[in-house]
């Protein structure tokens, strides 16, 4: 599946994809937050049938139900897979972590343990895909992706 | 006005704000005419109330620091490399056709070039909030349309400061334009070293403190600072507003700061449109009815060949080009800043081109996938009558 992004300045991000049916179904994400799902049928590209709104947390939840957080409907192997070698982990960073006060691109935590940060819990904020110069701070705590192995890692950074 | 308590005149005004707003967003009507128009309505009583011009002020400057913040200059050129043959075709059909129209009628060179730079740009607010009523964000005109109006948006700045220069000198001598140019260079240049030298190491304290009560002081105070010191240089509040927006992005916080700063400016700039409404007596009479009626044409069409022409440059189809081409007419809140600057007569008519020219943009904006679509069509008619005989005589 190929998914085109497009900026939309001062708007926000687009994201379009085309359904093996041949539908297509275009996401807009909003610097505000809010989500707007556009379906268009085939052979109409410009004149969505469908428009549905949502609001940040609206998306993020149906977002988990659509990944299949707390059910698996298919017993896929690339699905199963996919959730064998690949973890989310939720990480503290420690006061006197050597990955404190650095800027996620100085701390190189992606070519130094292979994980990559989704978020950031920062006190009662969240950062989504947090931009790569946000600085870490002491008491962060990162949400990761990577295997066992590079999650580990970087769970040792964390904490020396 | 003298015997109504202050607050009670202010709060007075902020309620009928609301209902304005509440009502534009309920017939689906820009709001910034609503306030220009209720400005006009009320012209007679309010005449030049000292209060609501300062307050006008202050939410320009928001409106145009909250810009900077937005666009960095970064990002700022990499859109513009994207966009800037249709950029420049803009400001030529659309501030250079208007200026040709004007001096044809006999104004002079300095009133044309006020009344070419008033007619120039779409507005931002109008086309941005259409775009996303009408559903057509999905569309491939979306990134365009908004490219443009960034483009737009570095072009205003300067052709404010420019108009303000002119206003405060007597002669355009090569002389005062070299100084002119150069006090826009040094405001620019001193907004990028400060920012890079200064604003960019203020990333961990402004992420710090960024819930703290004492961080927007900083970002107004900062924003109405720069645009204050351009005023003192002789330039426009605008552009230094504009500037010190692009120099604070630097601390790389722009969407938190943008945040702390959308409430003020939300309270202040509908009076910025009021105010310029109330500048507006129409008791005087409308001069100027054919040239109305040749620039409202032109704004039409100048724009509708722009946008067309400019899409199919950007690489879209002829459908999407001409859905571009219609949705770009309306002006608003940028041809009002010039406006506010023009001697009280063209201010007249600037007044009575931009309500024509949002209302017929509106209008224009949600008719344009119906005459898109009855355009393709055609044009697809048209290739097939075209093929088809051409199909018999290779067989």
């Amino acid at each position: 599946m190929q998914i085109k992004t497009t900026e939309l300045p001062g708007i926000g991000k687009r994201y379009s994809f085309k359904t093996v049916n041949d539908e297509q179904v275009t996401v807009i994400l909003h610097h505000n937050g809010s989500r707007e799902i556009y379906h268009f049928d085939k052979d109409e590209e410009d004149d969505p049938d469908f428009t549905l709104s949502l609001t940040d947390e609206e998306a993020r939840q149906l977002g988990t139900i659509l990944l299949g957080v707390d059910y698996q409907p298919v017993a896929d192997d690339r699905v199963e897979l996919f959730l064998k070698t690949v973890r989310l982990e939720w990480l503290r960073v420690e006061a006197d972590s050597c990955i404190a006060n650095q800027k996620i691109i100085d701390s190189q935590i992606r070519s130094r343990t292979g994980t990559t940060i989704i978020g950031i819990q920062r006190g009662e904020t969240m950062i989504g895909s947090p931009d790569v110069n946000e600085v870490i701070l002491p008491g962060d705590v990162l949400m990761v992706i990577g295997n066992r192995e590079q999650t580990k890692n970087l769970d040792n950074l964390c904490k020396l | 006005m003298e015997t109504i308590p202050f607050l009670l005149f202010a709060g007075l005004i902020l309620c009928t704000f609301f209902l304005v707003s509440f009502t534009s967003q309920k017939f689906r009507l820009p709001s910034v005419l609503l306030y220009i128009i209720l400005g006009v309505a009320v012209s007679s009583f309010f005449h030049d109330i000292k209060a609501i011009h300062t307050v006008a002020e202050i939410g320009i400057v928001l409106l145009f620091f909250i810009l900077g913040l937005e666009f960095p200059l970064a990002r700022m050129v990499s859109i513009s490399k994207k966009i800037w043959p249709a950029g420049l075709l803009d400001v030529g059909l659309n501030m250079g056709g208007a200026m040709l129209i004007a001096m044809l009628f006999g104004l002079s060179f300095i009133s044309a070039f006020i009344i070419g730079s008033m007619a120039y740009a779409t507005s931002s607010s109008i086309s941005a909030k259409m775009l996303e009523e009408k559903k057509r964000l999905a569309n491939p005109e979306a990134e365009f349309i908004l490219a443009l109006l960034i483009f737009e948006d570095l072009v205003a700045p300067l052709l404010v400061s420019f108009i303000a220069g002119i206003n405060a000198g007597e002669s355009l001598s090569p002389a005062f334009m070299g100084i002119l140019v150069s006090k826009i260079l040094l405001l620019i240049i001193g907004a990028i070293a400060m920012g890079h030298y200064g604003f960019a190491r203020l990333n961990q304290f402004v992420s710090k403190y960024i819930q703290h009560d004492f961080m927007p002081l900083l970002a107004v105070g900062v924003a109405l600072a720069y645009a204050g010191l351009a005023i003192s240089l002789g330039l426009s509040e605008i552009l230094g507003a504009f500037l010190a927006g692009v120099m604070l992005s630097e601390t790389g916080r722009s969407p938190e700061l943008e945040h702390l700063t959308l409430p003020v400016r939300d309270l202040t700039l509908p009076f910025f449109f009021f105010w310029f409404g109330t500048t507006i007596y129409l008791g005087e009479g409308i001069s100027y009815v054919p040239m109305m009626v040749a620039m409202a044409a032109w704004a039409i069409f100048g724009k509708i060949l722009t946008a067309f022409a400019g899409s199919r440059m950007f690489g879209l189809s002829p459908k999407a080009s001409v859905r571009a081409g219609f949705s770009m007419v309306q002006r608003g809140e940028f041809s009002a800043i010039i406006a506010s600057m023009a001697p009280a007569q063209l201010r007249v008519f600037s007044g009575i081109y931009i309500i024509i020219t949002a209302f017929i943009g509106v209008y224009l904006f949600g008719r344009a996938p119906a005459i898109a679509r009855w355009y393709d069509k055609r044009r697809k008619e048209k290739q097939a009558s075209l093929s088809a005989p051409k199909d018999e005589a290779t067989e």
